[in-house]
C-alpha cells in the first residue's frame, strides 16, 4: 500500500526532465525501485475469511505460524470479514493446504489494488501489520476441572501455542514474560465458583477446595479469597504495565468483584470458614475495578451467581432464554480511526448465535463508562463483549462458556471444533489472540 | 458419662423437656420476650449490630437460656466479635466447665481469631475430660475439621484410636481427610482397614478409591499400598481383588493376570477367577493378556466346566490380534499395502484356524463348534483368499447345525458370496434369494443379499435388472449397503451409452471378483487399448493399477496409476489416485519424501477432495507433528 503511493511522484518528475543525463539516471534508478517494488508486492497469499474460508480458527493459527517464522501478516480489517495478507512463500501455501485453510495466491497487480482499496477513505478498512508472535499464558489450575475452557480449545484447534500459569506463577510475577493472558472459568473472590449447592460433595470439589487450601496455605494466604484477590491485583498489575488480559465466563465479574472487594470479607462461612463482612456491600471499592461500577453481590452462598452484574442471573437464565432466538449483535467501528475495536470484532458474521455461562451478559448498566461496548442483545439490558483500557494495558471480557455449546454442563465433554471450524463465536476470541500482535500504531481518537 | 440403663428415645424427650423449659423461661418475663424477639427480627433484616445490643441485654438478664447465648454467640461470629464470642463462651463454660461441645466451639472460635496455639491447647483441654469415649474425639475431630485443620484431625481421630483400643474407629472420617488433602497413599491404607473389618464392602472401597483413581499419581499411591498389603496379608482375598481392579483401572492387564492367577490358587476356585478375568480383558480387546489367561485354565485346570467357551475364547483372542483395520478401504476388503503377503498371511492365521479346529474337534455340536466353523470360514474367505476351503466349513454348518438361526443365515449369506467367487452363479442366485424370503430375518442381511443379486445382473450383462433392483435398495437412505448401490447404480446408467464398453468392463470386474488377477488385468487392459473414448477408460486405469498391486508390483502399479493422471488429468478418479499413490509411497514402496509430495500434490489440486482430511492426516503423521 505505502510502496504503491511512492512509485507514483518520482513518475511525474520522470516526465518533466527526460532529456537530462542526471534525469536519465534518476529514471534508471526508479524504474530499479518500481521493479523491486513490484515484486515486493507479487506473488501475496490472501486468507480471505469470509464465507469462502474453510477453516476460519485454523487461519488465525497460521497468521500465528507465520510471525514465528518472521514473516509479517498483515491483518486486513474489514476486507472480506477481516482477512490475512502473507507474503507469498511457498512454504506458507504448503502449510495453509495441509490445515485445510482456503487462501488466493495474488499477482504484485492484485494485492496493491486491494491495499489501495483498503487506503481509500471511502471505504471503512484499515491494514494492521502483525509483527511479532505474542506469547501467551492461559491462567488455569494444575488439576482437572470437569469444565472446559474455550480459549485453550481454540488454541489447541488452531494450533497456538501457550503456557500455563497458575497462582504461584502470578505472585512470583512471571507474566510478564508474555503479552497475552487469558482467565476462563476462575473465581476471584474464594467462593470454589459458587458451586457448593450443586457439588459440594463431589470428589472434584472437595479435592479442588482441598488443593487450593493447601496452596493459599503454602503462599502464606490464610485464606483461599485471600490469595485469590492478591492473584487478581497481580493480574492487574501486569495489566497496567502494558499486558493485554482476556477474559471469559465468570473469570470476568468474578475479577472486578474480588478488586472491589479487596479489604472486604465478602465469602460465606461454607467457603473461608468465617462469616462475610455484614458490611461487605458498603465496603466494596468500584474505583479498583477494570469494566464493572455499582453492583450488587449475591450474598446467598448457595446461590449460583455472584452479583448483578450477570444478566440474566444464572439459576434462572435457562428458563427465561429462549435459545432459538438468542443472538447478539457486533458493533461496527471505524477501522481507520478505531483500529482496537474493529480488530476484536472481525468477524463473518455480524449476529452472533448466543451461548450460556456462569456469566453470560454483563448488564449495561453497571458497565463503566470508559469501557467500550463490543457486542450486546440489541434492545436490552445485555452486553456480551466489552473492552477497555487501563494504564499502558489493555483487557477484554467476553460472556458466556462456550460459544459452540449452548447450555455447557458441569462434566458434558469438550467441544469437538473441528465440526465448528467457522465458528462466529470463536473467531472473537480469536481476535484477542492476534491483537497483542499488531503494530502498535498512533491513535487517532 | 451416660446412665446406660437410659435408653435414647427417653434421653431425647428429657433434653426437649429441659429446651421447652428453657424456652419457656426465656418467655416468662414479657420485656425480655419482646426485646428478644426485637432482636431476632432485627437479626432477620440484617441490622446485626442492634441485634446484639438487644441480645446482650437479653443474656444479662437471662444468662443461662441456651437460646439467648446461641443467639448472641451467633451474630458475635457474623460481626466477626471473635473476642467477644469467646468470652462469652468463656463465660458459659464457668456453669458447665466440661461441656465438650462447647470446648470443641471455643477452639473454632480460636481459630477464627487467628489464635491457633490458643485453639489446640483448648481443644486438648475438651479430650482430657472424657479422653476414652468415642464421643469425645468424634465432637472435637469434627469442630477440628470444621475449622479445615485436617491434619489436626487426622491427628485427633488417630489418638481417639488409640484411646478407646479401637484400630478400625473413624476408619471413614480418616480415609476422607487423606483424600481431601491429596494423601492418597494414606487414604488407601485407611480403606484397607475398613476393608479388612468388612470384606463385604469391597465395592464400597472400590467406590471410595475410584473417586481419585482417575488421576495417574492417585491410581499409582493406591495401587502400591494396595500391592504391599496383599505381600503383607497374603492370606486377604479381597485384597487380591482390589489389587487386580486397581491394575485394570490402569489398564495394566498383565499384572491383574498374575493378581487374579494367585486370587484363583488362593479361593480354590479351579480356574473359575481367571476365566472372569479373561472374560472381561476380550471384552476390553487386550487380546494378548485374555489369550495368555485362557491359555492358563486350559493346561492348569483341563476339567473346568465350561472349557469350550475357554478354548473358543482362545480362539477368538488369537484373531483379535491379527486384525489390522482399515478405515478407508481404498483397496477393497483387503488393503495389499498394509496386510501382509499371503505366505506369511498364512503363516500368521494358522494358529488362529487351528484353535478353532481344536473347539470344533473337542466339542462337537456346541454352538462355540458352530461359531468355530464360521470363523475359519470368514478368515480362509475374507483373509487367505480361499474360497474352497470357507465352502467347506460353511456347507458343514448349513447341514450340521441347523438350530442355531442366526449363524446358519450368516453362513449362507457368506456361502453365496463364496459360490459367485467361485463362478457358480446359479448357486450363488439360490442362496441369496432364500435368504430374501426367509421369514424374519434382518434388514442389513436382507438387503445385502439384494445387492449382490443385483451385482449378479451386472455381472451377467442384464443392466436393466441390476438398475431396477439397485432402485429399491436406493430409496432406503439410511441403509449401510445405499452408497454401493448408488455408485453402482450410477455407473451402469452413464456407461450405457457405452454398451460394449460396459459389458467388457462388468466381465472384467467379474474376473476381478473371481480373484482371477491375471485375466482382470488383461481384460482391463484391452478395454483400455479398444476403448479409448469412452467414460469407463479412467476407471479401468484404475483398475489396471488396484489388481497390480493385488499382485504386490507395486512398480507397475505406480506406472498404471501415473498414465491415468497424465493421460487423463480431467478424470473424476485423479484425487483417488493420488491418494493411491501416496499410500503406496508410504507404505509399499516406504518413500517418506515422495509421499508427503504426492499428498502435498493432491491438497493442492483438490483441496476439496473426500481424501483432503486423510491426506492432511498422513502428511502431519509423516512429518513428525505432534496433532
Amino acid at each position: 500500500m505505502i510502496l504503491n503511493i511512492r512509485v507514483q511522484r518520482p513518475l511525474k518528475k520522470h516526465r518533466r526532465l527526460v532529456n537530462s543525463s542526471r534525469h536519465i539516471f534518476i529514471i534508471k534508478l526508479f524504474i530499479l525501485f518500481f521493479t523491486f517494488s513490484v515484486n515486493l508486492l507479487a506473488q501475496k497469499i490472501l486468507i480471505p475469511m469470509d464465507l469462502k474460508q474453510t477453516d476460519h480458527l485454523k487461519a488465525y493459527g497460521i497468521a500465528y505460524w507465520a510471525l514465528t517464522k518472521n514473516i509479517d501478516v498483515d491483518w486486513l480489517l474489514n476486507y472480506r470479514s477481516g482477512s490475512f495478507m502473507i507474503d507469498g512463500l511457498e512454504i506458507v501455501s504448503k502449510e495453509c493446504r495441509i490445515r485445510g485453510i482456503y487462501f488466493e495466491e495474488l499477482s504484485g497487480g492484485q494485492a496493491a489494488q486491494i491495499y489501495a482499496e483498503i487506503q481509500d477513505v471511502n471505504n471503512n478498512m484499515d491494514v494492521i501489520r502483525l509483527e511479532k508472535a505474542p506469547r501467551i499464558a492461559v491462567y488455569v489450575p494444575p488439576n482437572f476441572l470437569p469444565w472446559d475452557d474455550a480459549v485453550t480449545l481454540a488454541m489447541e484447534y488452531a494450533e497456538i501455542p501457550y503456557d500455563k500459569v497458575w497462582d504461584d506463577g502470578v505472585l512470583k510475577d512471571t507474566l510478564y514474560q508474555y503479552d497475552w493472558i487469558h482467565l476462563h472459568h476462575e473465581d476471584f473472590t474464594g467462593q470454589y465458583g459458587k458451586f457448593y449447592a450443586q457439588f459440594a460433595n463431589t470428589p472434584w470439589y472437595i479435592e479442588q477446595q482441598a488443593m487450593y487450601e493447601k496452596e493459599a496455605k503454602q503462599l502464606g494466604f490464610k485464606k483461599v479469597s485471600e490469595m485469590k484477590k492478591a492473584v487478581a491485583r497481580k493480574i492487574k498489575d501486569y495489566v497496567a504495565s502494558g499486558g493485554f488480559m482476556f477474559a471469559m465466563c465468570s473469570a470476568t465479574d468474578a475479577f472486578d468483584i474480588a478488586l472491589a472487594a479487596e479489604n472486604v470479607d465478602i465469602c460465606d462461612v461454607i467457603y473461608d470458614g468465617d462469616p462475610p463482612d455484614p458490611n461487605a456491600q458498603k465496603k466494596l471499592d468500584y474505583s479498583k475495578c477494570l469494566a464493572f461500577e455499582n453492583f450488587t453481590l449475591e450474598k446467598n452462598p448457595l446461590v449460583y451467581e455472584y452479583s448483578d452484574i450477570d444478566i440474566p442471573p444464572s439459576p434462572i437464565a435457562p428458563a427465561i432464554i429462549n435459545q432459538e432466538t438468542d443472538y447478539f449483535t457486533l458493533f461496527e467501528f471505524s477501522a481507520k480511526y478505531d483500529p482496537v475495536p474493529t480488530m476484536l470484532t472481525q468477524d463473518h458474521a455480524n449476529i452472533i448465535k448466543g451461548f450460556m455461562g456462569q456469566t453470560t451478559n454483563f448488564k449495561k448498566s453497571l458497565i463503566k463508562k470508559s469501557v467500550i461496548i463490543l457486542a450486546e442483545k440489541e434492545g436490552t439490558e445485555e452486553v456480551r463483549y466489552i473492552h477497555g483500557n487501563f494504564g499502558r494495558g489493555t483487557f477484554t471480557f467476553y460472556g458466556g462458556h462456550d460459544p459452540e455449546d449452548y447450555q455447557h454442563a458441569v462434566g458434558d465433554p469438550p467441544t469437538d471444533l473441528s465440526l465448528h471450524k467457522n465458528s462466529p463465536g470463536y473467531r472473537l476470541i480469536l481476535n484477542n489472540i492476534l491483537f497483542p500482535a499488531a503494530k502498535k500504531k498512533q491513535q487517532k481518537t | 458419662m451416660l446412665n446406660k440403663k437410659i435408653s435414647y428415645p427417653k434421653l431425647s424427650l428429657i433434653l426437649l423437656s429441659i429446651f421447652c423449659g428453657l424456652q419457656l423461661n426465656a418467655q416468662s418475663h414479657p420485656d425480655d420476650n419482646i426485646k428478644f424477639k426485637l432482636a431476632q427480627s432485627y437479626e432477620r433484616s440484617g441490622d446485626l449490630e442492634t441485634a446484639a445490643k438487644l441480645y446482650e441485654e437479653a443474656f444479662t438478664k437471662e444468662s443461662s437460656n441456651v437460646v439467648i447465648f446461641e443467639a448472641l454467640k451467633r451474630v458475635y461470629l457474623q460481626l466477626k466479635r471473635y473476642k467477644d464470642a469467646i468470652q462469652l463462651i468463656e463465660y458459659r463454660l464457668q456453669s458447665n466447665p466440661n461441656d465438650i461441645g462447647l470446648l470443641a466451639q471455643l477452639g473454632s472460635t480460636f481459630i477464627l481469631n487467628s489464635n491457633e496455639s490458643k485453639a489446640i491447647k483448648i481443644w486438648d483441654r475438651a479430650i482430657s475430660i472424657a479422653p476414652k469415649n468415642e464421643m469425645t474425639y468424634r465432637t472435637v475431630g469434627n469442630a477440628i475439621t470444621q475449622s479445615r485443620l485436617f491434619d489436626r484431625a487426622i491427628e485427633i481421630y488417630k489418638r481417639g484410636r488409640i484411646a478407646c483400643n479401637n484400630p478400625t474407629l473413624f476408619t471413614a472420617e480418616i480415609a476422607n481427610l487423606y483424600s481431601a488433602t491429596l494423601n492418597y497413599s494414606e487414604a488407601t491404607k485407611e480403606y484397607l482397614y475398613l476393608l479388612r473389618q468388612n470384606p463385604s464392602q469391597l465395592g464400597l472401597v472400590q467406590s471410595y478409591i475410584s473417586q481419585f483413581t482417575t488421576h495417574t499419581d492417585g491410581l499409582n499411591a493406591s495401587t502400591e499400598i494396595v500391592k504391599e498389603a496383599t505381600e503383607r496379608e497374603p492370606d486377604n482375598i479381597q485384597f487380591y481383588y482390589l489389587l487386580a481392579w486397581l491394575y485394570m483401572e490402569g489398564n495394566d492387564f498383565k499384572q491383574a493376570f498374575s493378581v487374579y492367577v494367585l486370587l484363583d490358587e488362593k479361593s480354590k476356585a479351579d480356574g473359575k477367577e481367571v476365566f472372569n478375568f479373561a472374560d472381561h480383558a476380550l471384552r476390553e480387546k487386550a487380546f494378548t493378556i485374555a489369550a495368555e489367561a485362557f491359555q492358563y485354565i486350559a493346561v492348569k485346570h483341563p476339567k473346568f466346566e465350561a472349557m469350550p467357551l475357554v478354548k473358543f475364547g482362545y480362539a477368538q483372542c488369537l484373531e483379535g490380534e491379527n486384525e489390522i483395520v482399515d478405515t478407508l478401504k481404498l483397496f477393497g476388503d483387503r488393503n495389499p499395502l498394509t496386510s501382509l503377503p499371503l505366505v506369511k498371511l498364512q503363516e500368521k492365521f494358522s494358529k488362529v484356524l487351528s484353535a478353532y479346529e481344536t473347539v470344533i474337534n473337542e466339542f462337537p455340536n456346541t454352538e462355540v463348534a458352530a461359531r468355530s466353523l464360521y470363523r475359519i470360514a470368514a478368515i480362509k474367505f475374507d483373509k487367505l483368499f480361499d474360497p474352497s476351503g470357507a465352502q467347506l466349513y460353511l456347507e458343514t454348518i448349513q447341514s450340521k447345525y441347523p438350530k442355531y438361526r442366526f449363524l446358519l443365515i450368516e453362513s449362507q449369506l457368506k456361502l453365496a458370496d463364496v459360490y459367485l467367487t467361485q463362478g457358480s452363479i446359479e448357486k450363488a442366485k439360490n442362496n441369496y434369494k432364500q435368504i430374501i424370503n426367509s421369514p424374519q430375518i434382518q434388514l442389513d442381511i436382507r438387503e445385502r443379499a439384494q445387492f449382490h443379486l443385483a451385482e449378479i445382473d451386472y455381472f451377467n450383462l442384464n443392466f436393466k435388472d441390476a438398475i431396477t433392483k439397485l432402485d429399491e435398495l436406493t430409496s432406503n437412505p439410511i441403509s449401510d449397503i445405499t452408497n454401493d448401490a448408488l455408485s453402482l447404480k450410477i455407473f451402469i446408467q452413464e456407461n450405457q451409452k457405452f454398451e460394449d464398453a460396459l459389458k467388457n468392463f462388468a466381465l472384467a470386474e467379474y474376473l476381478k471378483k473371481q480373484l482371477k488377477f491375471s485375466d482382470a488385468l488383461e481384460q482391463f487392459q484391452s478395454i483400455v487399448k479398444n476403448f479409448p473414448n469412452t467414460d469407463v477408460l479412467d476407471e479401468a486405469m484404475i483398475k489396471i493399477g488396484d489388481i497390480q498391486l493385488q499382485l504386490e508390483r507395486f512398480p507397475e502399479a505406480l506406472v498404471a496409476y501415473n498414465n491415468l493422471i497424465s493421460n487423463y488429468p480431467n478424470s473424476i478418479f485423479i484425487d483417488r489416485t493420488l491418494m493411491k499413490i501416496g499410500q503406496l509411497y508410504q507404505y509399499g514402496l516406504k518413500d517418506i519424501p515422495k509421499a508427503i509430495e504426492t499428498y502435498e500434490h493432491l491438497l493442492e489440486k483438490f483441496p476439496n477432495s473426500i481424501f483432503a482430511v486423510e491426506a492432511r492426516k498422513n502428511i502431519r503423521k509423516l512429518r513428525g507433528d505432534s496433532i
